[in-house]
């Protein structure tokens, strides 16, 4: 009996994606995980795994505008899919800043502690405010239950995600 | 995981194909659940079939008669539906709570369905909504009743080379209500217990009281299968809603149901809520 | 006392590259040459080993060594020796490791592993201290690290306090209560889990990156280490990443650690070692579980009378920093509100468990929990409001407790007031929940921590290194460990505040024992306080070396500077001749004179001095260092007596709850915390380390248990084992900080990192009670288990 070992041994498939905004082509197994490309093929390191189950919610990426666990993502799933990563975000923002305008926030209200988390969160965040210019707190933290926090008790990533929304510029309105 | 071959099939037909030639092959939709088993080890097919890229099985249509949702519809797009969500609100309640936004981005009704756990969340408000499934096989399609295809904890009646292709819901009579409640430990969960109901109230007896019709009860994760709670349906059915009634009906439900001790909470305790979120929401029918 | 730096929010110095992911945790580290290290663990709670057969991972193409007990020398750890890197003769535990594989690849490392044969003849195991203790209770270990036989379970470590008279006390006692409490197991659940790198130089010395809180004290052990694996001599450099969260997991080394070193030396080849979130949940040690039997006794006034406490751990297989947690557990047993006659003794018991390492708290939340819960009883007993029974018993400043701890500053009695009064206590403790399916109540939990570290080894000091360039750069070793507290934040405000140099001129460095000064390790909620303290000793001899070289350079560059820009201005110089070191400040980079700090001439930038100092004959350059050791001593465990820190931090919690008595739901409605800190060194740092440690006691209190059966942990992953989300924690948070203004502290700050956990569940429980009347005993505080006390009918 032969095992199926080692990713060296298989086949590869091509694929293209867009990845923060670049048109990518690469060869992957096809058991290759998305989290798993990004960070050891793509040298994005960015993205972090937490818990490989998709319940954490520290692997948020987008993919065609939505979040989704790339540790439990094919990559052969992103075939022809625009990605973005933590990596991507500030130029995601179309206003040019280092930051982007969640990042920026995150980074004023205090709410980065280890960091570790942040990336995920950060992704989840974007996506939420993109969809829901003009949330309540109590939106905030059931669009947030997918993305735990081990440091914060959350308090301060929601000031950050109420303050992101009110210093969007596309917002409309004052 | 171990490696596998990779096929995206852009047609039911050629995922049929696929499967028939390919016996080590398992189906992959949005693989929130299977990429899970995957990693641990559970399962691990030589291939995996790809479903997401198939249109047919992305549309939501809307008739006088039904609603077909596809079965690879991404939950978000399902819960963005309007048409669909405003006659099938237990449905609707069910979705908003459902894991995470992440994994709504993925998952879909064919795969909570085929991965059948017996507290999937989505089965129970679909069983109260009278819910068949779509099945394509080598002589084509059929629909069956969604009951009638588990048969134990992740087991169902699908053979290897069926495919699930849509969930058919009948359009609920006029005046049709529908709930649905989740006991979790935090609020990214997967359900203790679940409950959906659906019903009418007919009309109002002397006193006042409702009568019920068309009562759906289904509980989840409360015996091997997704359970319809038939013999409380019986006890409500075309009755007088009063709080006699309601404390016969919850008694009785607690009866029906044959839930286990396990790491997430007790058989006891899972009794427990079913009575409670059943008498919670017939005592608002009760008081509406 | 205004600043211009502490006390006001600022940006974290780190939080913008973690914002845009480019902070690198020791998961996105690697070295040239890399191998990557699996673990094979234990099939049984409790086994002889009986044949290893690697032969077939050794074939596995891509594999690169296999270590087992038969080919590797042995390595001892733990502060008793009595664990091994690899298991030879038996496993003690399903986490205990008994070979190890190091490969091209992480899945080739897995599958390696799951090649390797292992023999058992499974043993009887014991998995309840109680049972662990009967006579014939299967042994965990029989014998001790010398090799003598040992005929019992129970640990030969003693953790004991007695004083007064507590047959005195319980005499004049109106109120006796007793009651027993328990705290699970709890996974820390950094979100970054637990690696390490191991690479060795041609001269055999060692460097790891690790994920740790203790570097040097992991030198210590790494070093030794070395010495077992006929290495004697050389050295360990332990180098610290970005830690991805600690809470504890980082204040022992771990035998992951020591697996990568000799799997990195088997191979000649840095090897990686890295638990996914499924190898943390099972193999990671966590917090300890306690049990916990105490009775407290009140005369007719309410004064506390006596306390009689007994702690009982399980221990699990090995002894590690667990054991330890009663000689935390001291501090709020003899210390926690004044009592005079207080005794306190312990049993730590080995089973065939998972075994345990420190968690944020270490002992204290769990015999608060205990402690606090069993006031309020007797509050009932009594018949006295519990703040009131509180507020009578307080701590005051100046006093010694019964551990001789000397309590300097203590606002006890202001926290309770602040956060009962915040809470509306009186209001809400007279509600009516009569006939209500949701029943709310208030109750409220007072803590004492150490706030000026704790001495648990035989220095707690720490070190640092100030070193300006010629830029007016200063750049900061320390050995102490930035783990998303906001250290390096305080310490840069702190030198900031100190040196008068700008914080965007201040560079923290990589903690690295090779060029760090020593520190004993980040625990304790020692960080900033230590840290702090020693930037200021060195910020004075920074001052002193750049004032007096000013008393030459500042006049003769002043003197050069008028006559170039102001040579035809009115105004004159002040007197430059003469001056001495004191004459000199520094304030935003620029040396100026006391006498005259608004002169518009008579102000130097400091990168001029230092190349001034730098760039002349037999020049100069500044680097100080100070060595910063707590005034306090090495407690005396046995007798439970010393003053272990320099200062000591108190509050309050009161929570507001509302309990659902059908499903046993329990929602927080407000929270309302009072801490006496001494000093707001970074406000949104306080506040952050204050609320993510209230959700770890929310967590505690309510959600949070490793469940094991016959020694085997069933819910290792976030599936099962849930942890708050931000949808737990949708309630108001009102902090009050009070400034008592420390004279140990730096700028009179104490330490905060652990407080903020250690009142929560008894708060909760208190709160619990007065909505319902049921007292809980059992952590985590279950719908089942409020359901299930609902029921039965009360005593």
């Amino acid at each position: 009996m032969t095992t199926r070992s080692s990713s060296a041994l298989q086949v590869s498939q091509p694929l293209s994606f867009t990845l923060n905004g670049h048109v990518v082509h690469h060869q992957v197994a096809p058991h290759a995980l998305l989290l798993d490309v990004l960070r050891d093929e793509l040298e994005h390191k960015g993205t972090k795994e937490g818990c490989g189950k998709g319940e954490c919610g520290a692997c948020t990426v987008l993919v065609n505008g939505r979040p989704v666990n790339a540790c439990i993502t094919l990559a052969l799933e992103v075939e022809d899919a625009d990605v973005y990563t933590i990596e991507g975000l500030a130029a995601h923002d179309a206003h040019g800043r280092a930051l982007s305008i969640v990042q920026q926030a995150f980074v004023e209200t205090g709410a980065v502690q280890c960091g570790f988390c942040m990336p995920g969160m950060i992704m989840t965040t974007t996506h939420f405010l993109e969809h829901n210019p003009n949330p309540s707190t109590r939106q905030i933290r059931v669009a947030l239950a997918g993305n735990l926090c081990r440091c914060t008790g959350y308090h301060q990533i929601i000031d950050a995600i109420a303050l992101a929304a009110r210093t969007n510029p596309d917002r409309g309105g004052a | 995981m171990k490696p596998f071959a990779y096929h995206r099939p852009t047609t039911v037909d050629a995922a049929f194909s696929l499967l028939t030639t390919l016996p080590e092959a398992r189906l992959i939709c949005g693989g929130t659940d299977l990429i899970v088993q995957m990693k641990s080890g559970i399962h691990a097919p030589e291939a995996l079939i790809s479903l997401r890229h198939i249109d047919a099985l992305r549309t939501i249509e809307r008739d006088d008669a039904i609603v077909r949702v596809g079965a690879a519809v991404p939950l978000f797009e399902l819960r963005a539906h309007e048409g669909a969500m405003s006659l099938f609100e237990a449905l609707r309640d069910c979705l908003d709570d459902f894991a995470s936004e992440q994994i709504r981005s993925t998952a879909t009704l064919g795969g909570n369905i085929c991965n059948a756990s017996p507290g999937a969340d989505a089965i129970g408000p679909l069983l109260v909504a009278d819910a068949e499934v779509e099945i394509r096989n080598g002589m084509g399609l059929y629909t069956r009743s969604l009951l009638s295809l588990f048969t134990g904890p992740k087991k169902t009646t699908l053979k290897h080379d069926e495919i699930v292709t849509a969930i058919i819901l009948p359009h609920p009579r006029p005046g049709t209500k529908s709930v649905f409640a989740k006991k979790k430990r935090v609020h990214m969960d997967l359900a203790l217990v679940n409950l959906a109901m659906s019903w009418r109230v007919t009309t109002a007896t002397e006193d006042g009281l409702p009568v019920l019709q068309h009562v759906r009860i289904a509980a989840g994760a409360v015996a091997p299968t997704p359970l319809r709670l038939t013999e409380t349906e019986t006890l409500l059915e075309g009755q007088p809603l009063d709080a006699s009634r309601i404390e016969r009906a919850v008694a009785h439900a607690r009866t029906e149901v044959s839930p286990i001790d396990d790491v997430r909470t007790t058989a006891d305790y899972r009794r427990h809520i079913v009575g409670v979120f059943l008498n919670r929401f017939l005592t608002a029918i009760e008081a509406s | 006392m205004s600043f211009r730096y502490l006390g006001l929010d600022a940006e974290r110095t780190d939080a913008a590259n973690k914002a845009i992911g480019q902070t690198h945790y020791i998961h996105d580290l690697s070295r040239p040459g890399m191998l990557f290290g699996k673990i094979k663990f234990s099939e049984h709670a409790h086994a002889r080993i009986l044949n290893i057969d690697t032969s077939k991972a050794e074939a596995l193409p891509g594999v690169r060594a296999v270590l087992t007990a038969a080919n590797t020398p042995e390595v001892r750890l733990g502060f008793l020796r009595d664990n091994f890197a690899l298991k030879r003769d038996k496993v003690r535990a399903f986490r205990d490791e008994v070979a190890a594989v190091a490969a091209i690849d992480p899945d080739i490392a897995a599958e390696a592993v799951e090649l390797i044969e292992v023999e058992y003849e499974p043993l009887p195991g014991v998995f309840d201290p109680h049972e662990a203790l009967a006579p014939n209770a299967p042994l965990v270990h029989d014998t001790d690290a010398r090799g003598r036989p040992v005929t019992t379970n129970r640990l030969p470590l003693e953790f004991a306090h007695e004083s007064g008279d507590l047959d005195d006390g319980r005499s004049k006692s109106v109120h006796i209560v007793s009651g027993t409490y328990t705290t699970p197991l709890i996974q820390q659940t950094c979100m970054g889990t637990a690696g390490c790198i191991a690479e060795f130089d041609t001269h055999q010395n060692l460097t790891i990156w690790a994920k740790t809180q203790i570097p040097f004290l992991a030198q210590r052990d790494f070093n030794r280490a070395l010495a077992d694996m006929g290495l004697k001599g050389r050295n360990s450099r332990v180098i610290v990443p970005a830690l991805g969260g600690g809470f504890g997991t980082g204040l022992d080394t771990h035998v992951y650690e020591y697996l990568s070193i000799l799997l990195a030396y088997a191979t000649g080849r840095p090897v990686k070692v890295l638990y996914n979130r499924d190898e943390e949940f099972a193999n990671l040690s966590p917090r300890q579980s306690s049990e916990v039997t105490i009775t407290q006794g009140c005369d007719a006034e309410g004064n506390l009378t006596f306390r009689d406490i007994h702690v009982l751990q399980d221990n699990g297989a090995y002894a590690s920093w667990g054991a330890t947690y009663p000689s935390v557990m001291l501090m709020p047993a003899t210390s926690l509100y004044r009592v005079q006659n207080v005794r306190f003794a312990s049993d730590l018991v080995y089973t065939n468990n998972t075994y345990a390492q420190a968690m944020r708290g270490y002992g204290n939340p769990e015999l608060t929990w205990a402690l606090e819960s069993n006031l309020d009883d007797l509050a009932t007993a009594a018949n006295i409001d519990p703040v009131d029974i509180r507020l009578r018993n307080c701590n005051q400043p100046g006093e010694t407790t019964p551990m001789g701890l000397e309590i300097t500053t203590c606002a006890l009695d202001q926290c309770l007031e602040q956060a009962a009064a915040t809470i509306d206590w009186d209001a809400k403790r007279a509600a009516n929940n009569n006939g209500a399916t949701k029943k709310r109540g208030v109750g409220l939990a007072s803590l004492i921590h150490v706030g000026g570290s704790g001495r648990i080894y035989r220095s707690d000091a720490s070190g640092i290194i100030l070193r300006l360039d010629d830029y007016g750069n200063l750049y900061v070793y320390s050995g102490s460990v930035e783990m998303g507290q906001g250290l390096h934040t305080a310490v840069t405000r702190t030198l900031a505040e100190a040196t008068g140099i700008t914080p965007d001129h201040i560079f923290i460095n990589q903690t690295d024992t090779a060029t760090c000064p020593w520190d004993v390790g980040t625990h304790a909620s020692r960080g900033a306080f230590v840290t702090c303290n020693a930037a200021i000793l060195a910020a004075a001899k920074l001052h002193e070396k750049l004032f007096s070289a000013a008393c030459d350079i500042f006049p003769a560059e002043i003197t050069k500077q008028h006559k170039k820009r102001c040579a035809d201005a009115d105004h004159h110089l002040p007197e430059l001749a003469n001056l001495s070191p004191d004459d000199f400040h520094l304030l935003d980079n620029r040396i100026s004179l006391k006498s005259a700090p608004d002169h518009p001439c008579a102000h130097l930038p400091v990168d001029r001095l230092l190349r001034a100092m730098h760039f002349t004959d037999q020049g100069q350059m500044i680097t100080v260092e100070a060595f910063y050791d707590p005034p306090s001593v090495l407690p005396d465990w046995e007798k439970g007596y010393g003053n272990m820190s320099a200062c000591y931090t108190f509050g309050t919690q009161a929570v507001e709850v509302e309990v659902d008595t059908e499903t046993g739901d329990v929602t927080i409605l407000d929270v309302a915390i009072a801490l006496d800190v001494g000093r707001v060194l970074h406000p949104k740092a306080l506040i952050g380390q204050t609320l993510g440690a209230l959700a770890q006691g929310i967590g505690y209190a309510l959600y949070e248990k490793v469940h094991t059966s016959q020694g085997r942990i069933q819910n290792p992953n976030f599936t099962d084992y849930k942890i708050p989300t931000a949808v737990e924690m949708d309630f108001p948070v009102n902090i009050h900080f009070h400034e008592t203004n420390d004279p140990h502290g730096p700028f009179g700050a104490k330490g905060i990192g652990e407080p903020g956990l250690t009142p929560t569940a008894p708060a909760i429980s208190n709160a619990i009670f007065n909505a319902t009347g049921i007292r809980l005993h059992h952590l985590p505080m279950t719908p089942e288990s409020i359901v299930s006390a609902l029921k039965t009918p009360s005593s």
